[in-house]
């Protein structure tokens, strides 16, 4: 969690806006397919199931998405190749660089 | 005959020969004896040729003698020459030496000794005649003396002498004619013998060459029977071995097909030997990408010719796939050519599990790692929120260098990291790929786990400096990093970091935390020198040493190349 508000802190740095925070695979999945934001950054790993369906949920909403990770980047399924992985721990900057990535993509 | 010599048994085979050469051993003494007995009638033959020519001689001379006595009285009884009477005297003289040769001569049949006496009474006849006519006409009475020779009496006398030397003469011939006969037949006798003899040793000679031959036959059919036993018993250890070794044993021959597969490899297959024998991989594997896969390799092996060891997926159970560690080389036939190919390979599905278990669980430990680490970043963010942002950031990027070597180390089971990786590492986030802001040149060194990290964090904190003064500050400075392993006495490593087309150098003031790390921490990390300089105007550089038994990692782990199926 106090990574959450780390993540959370570096994007009110950025100028961005936290419009909702999920920590379970369910809840997050809802708000993946209700919400109307611009971005997202996803957690691969959550609380134990891998948050792959959310992923599908925001690329057939055509929502730009970037994938935060303490696993390695090869790790990834194939289907997702081209998602900018950022790789815990990273710093703001890097964040910064890899939402630009994400928004650029779509 | 000498099929006959080669049923009879060892025994009887030795006694024919020999008795054939006793046998011509005994004819050939037979026949000397006989040409002993021979040699002495052909001599005593002789004699009695000689004699009975002596005595043929002898009755022409006495004859002669006569006649001359008889021709000297009639010349003198026709001339009254007494010269006619020199003959006449002279043969009276040699008559009576004549006939005493005559009669000692040997009896040459029965009647010999009658008949000589009969001559010389003949003979003392007729010469008493002569002597008469001679006495008559010497005493002048010529008629008186031709009156007697016309008696005829000598003229009886000579006639009867003739018929008994005749017999005489008779009675040699048929003497000496009997002695030749008698010598002919024993010498015919002698050759049929000696021939014989001859036919018989040559017989002999050839039975017992022929049972010599069948000895050294029989003798070198036992050797070979010998040797076929012993290798009988080594044939059957070796079938039991391949039978009864736990590790798969196969061959297959230039085309793939399986020329043997012990018991525990057709189990593995699944199927009845007759299914798989003289069939390919691909024709009896239920998995026909493992069954390329194979094949392919195998293929590729007997090609190189190579014994090679490896690993490869053949077989299933429970959904996976079974690993196998197989040591596979080329079949050869006498002449070196190959003409197939043998295997042995051994269950490690297991223990690739466990591998597999082991690398989940590092890959995990290391996830896990990092997230505590990104823990501690979002505690020192809400720390220092408010707080000097820069010492924030200072901090916050050392933690990152550390996470990233982490990285690294995990990618190799914390058994080491190639220093070239480490670097690029590092690097990497400030200067994008190699090559473009940083160039390395060095050899391949793999560190250990602890010198990766130190130099990790070293390579971090230059890096940070040159991004910050130095040559990531601008858009055209470089960094050339060279490390390489000197020998001396003592192995070292050696490694140079060099900064160019930066801003002008100027020592800090102050010996930062970032300085202090490099210079005495990495050294001692590293258990070597660390000597930083700002003494070149071109750029930043920085020197390391350490010895290499310090830095470098254990041997690597043998990871075998892997031949994939699925």
């Amino acid at each position: 969690m106090i990574i959450c508000i780390m993540i959370e802190s570096f994007l009110g740095k950025l100028g961005c806006e936290v419009v909702a925070v999920a920590a379970s695979l369910q809840d997050a999945l809802s708000k993946a397919r209700t919400l109307v934001i611009d971005a997202a950054v996803l957690d691969v790993n959550l609380g134990g199931e891998m948050s792959y369906p959310i992923a599908e949920a925001l690329e057939a909403r055509k929502i730009p998405f970037l994938f935060a990770t303490s696993y390695g980047a090869k790790e990834l399924p194939k289907t997702l190749v081209g998602v900018p992985v950022l790789s815990k721990p990273f710093g703001m900057q890097q964040l910064a660089v890899a939402l630009r990535l994400a928004m650029n993509n779509i | 005959m000498l099929l006959l010599l080669a049923d009879l048994d060892s025994r009887a085979a030795k006694f024919f020969p020999v008795a054939a050469i006793g046998l011509a051993a005994l004819a050939l003494v037979l026949s000397g004896l006989l040409s002993g007995i021979h040699l002495r009638e052909l001599k005593m033959a002789s004699t009695s040729t000689n004699d009975t020519r002596a005595a043929e001689l002898a009755t022409e001379t006495l004859l002669s003698t006569l006649q001359d006595a008889e021709t000297g009285q009639r010349g003198y009884l026709l001339t009254g020459d007494l010269t006619y009477l020199e003959p006449y005297d002279a043969a009276l003289r040699r008559f009576t030496t004549d006939f005493a040769r005559l009669k000692a001569m040997p009896a040459f049949g029965r009647d010999w000794t009658n008949r000589v006496e009969e001559i010389g009474r003949l003979a003392a006849d007729k010469l008493d005649e002569l002597g008469q006519t001679v006495v008559l006409r010497q005493s002048g009475q010529a008629e008186g003396a031709l009156a007697l020779v016309r008696t005829n009496r000598g003229e009886h006398s000579m006639d009867a002498i003739r018929v008994e030397v005749n017999a005489l003469e008779s009675g040699m011939e048929a003497s000496l004619a009997q002695i030749q006969s008698r010598t002919l037949s024993p010498a015919r006798w002698i050759e049929v013998i000696g021939l014989g003899a001859l036919a018989c040793a040559l017989l002999g000679w050839v039975a017992l060459f022929h049972h010599h031959a069948r000895l050294r036959v029989a003798a070198h059919l036992v050797r070979l029977k010998i040797a076929e036993q012993e290798r009988e018993q080594s044939n059957d250890l070796l079938r039991t071995i391949v039978e009864t070794a736990p590790g798969r044993i196969y061959a297959k021959d230039r085309n793939g097909r399986m020329l043997l597969a012990n018991p525990s490899a057709i189990d593995l297959i699944g199927k009845p030997w007759p299914d798989i024998k003289g069939r390919t991989y691909l024709e009896f594997l239920d998995n026909s990408i493992q069954a390329e896969a194979i094949t392919l390799n195998d293929r590729r092996l007997m090609e190189t010719g190579r014994p090679e060891e490896f690993e490869e997926s053949i077989g299933e159970l429970g959904g996976e796939a079974r690993v196998w560690f197989s040591t596979k080389a080329p079949l050869r036939d006498g002449k070196g050519s190959v003409i197939g190919l043998v295997g042995v390979s051994v269950e490690i599905t297991d223990r690739k599990r466990m591998e597999l278990r082991l690398r989940v669980m590092l890959n995990e430990l290391n996830h896990r790692v990092k997230n505590t680490l990104t823990t501690v970043q979002a505690i020192a963010a809400q720390t220092l929120c408010g707080a000097d942002n820069e010492a924030y950031l200072a901090y916050e990027r050392r933690l990152i260098a550390l996470a990233s070597a982490h990285d690294v180390l995990t990618c190799e089971s914390w058994e080491g990291a190639d220093f070239y990786d480490v670097v690029v590492g590092q690097l990497g986030p400030y200067a994008g790929p190699v090559g473009d802001r940083f160039k390395l040149s060095g050899p391949e060194v793999r560190l250990n786990s602890r010198a990766a990290l130190a130099l990790a964090m070293g390579l971090h904190e230059l890096a940070t400096n040159a991004l910050k003064y130095g040559a990531f500050s601008n858009s055209v400075g470089q960094v050339s990093i060279r490390w390489s392993v000197t020998s001396d006495d003592v192995s070292m490593l050696r490694m140079t970091w060099r900064e160019r087309y930066g801003p002008v150098v100027s020592p800090p003031s102050r010996r930062g935390f970032g300085t202090h790390l490099i210079e005495r921490i990495l050294a001692s990390d590293l258990g070597g020198v660390v000597h930083l300089r700002f003494d070149d105007p071109e750029g930043v550089i920085c020197h390391i040493e350490a010895p290499l038994a310090a830095v470098v990692a254990s041997a690597r782990s043998l990871t075998l190349p892997q031949v994939n199926a699925a």
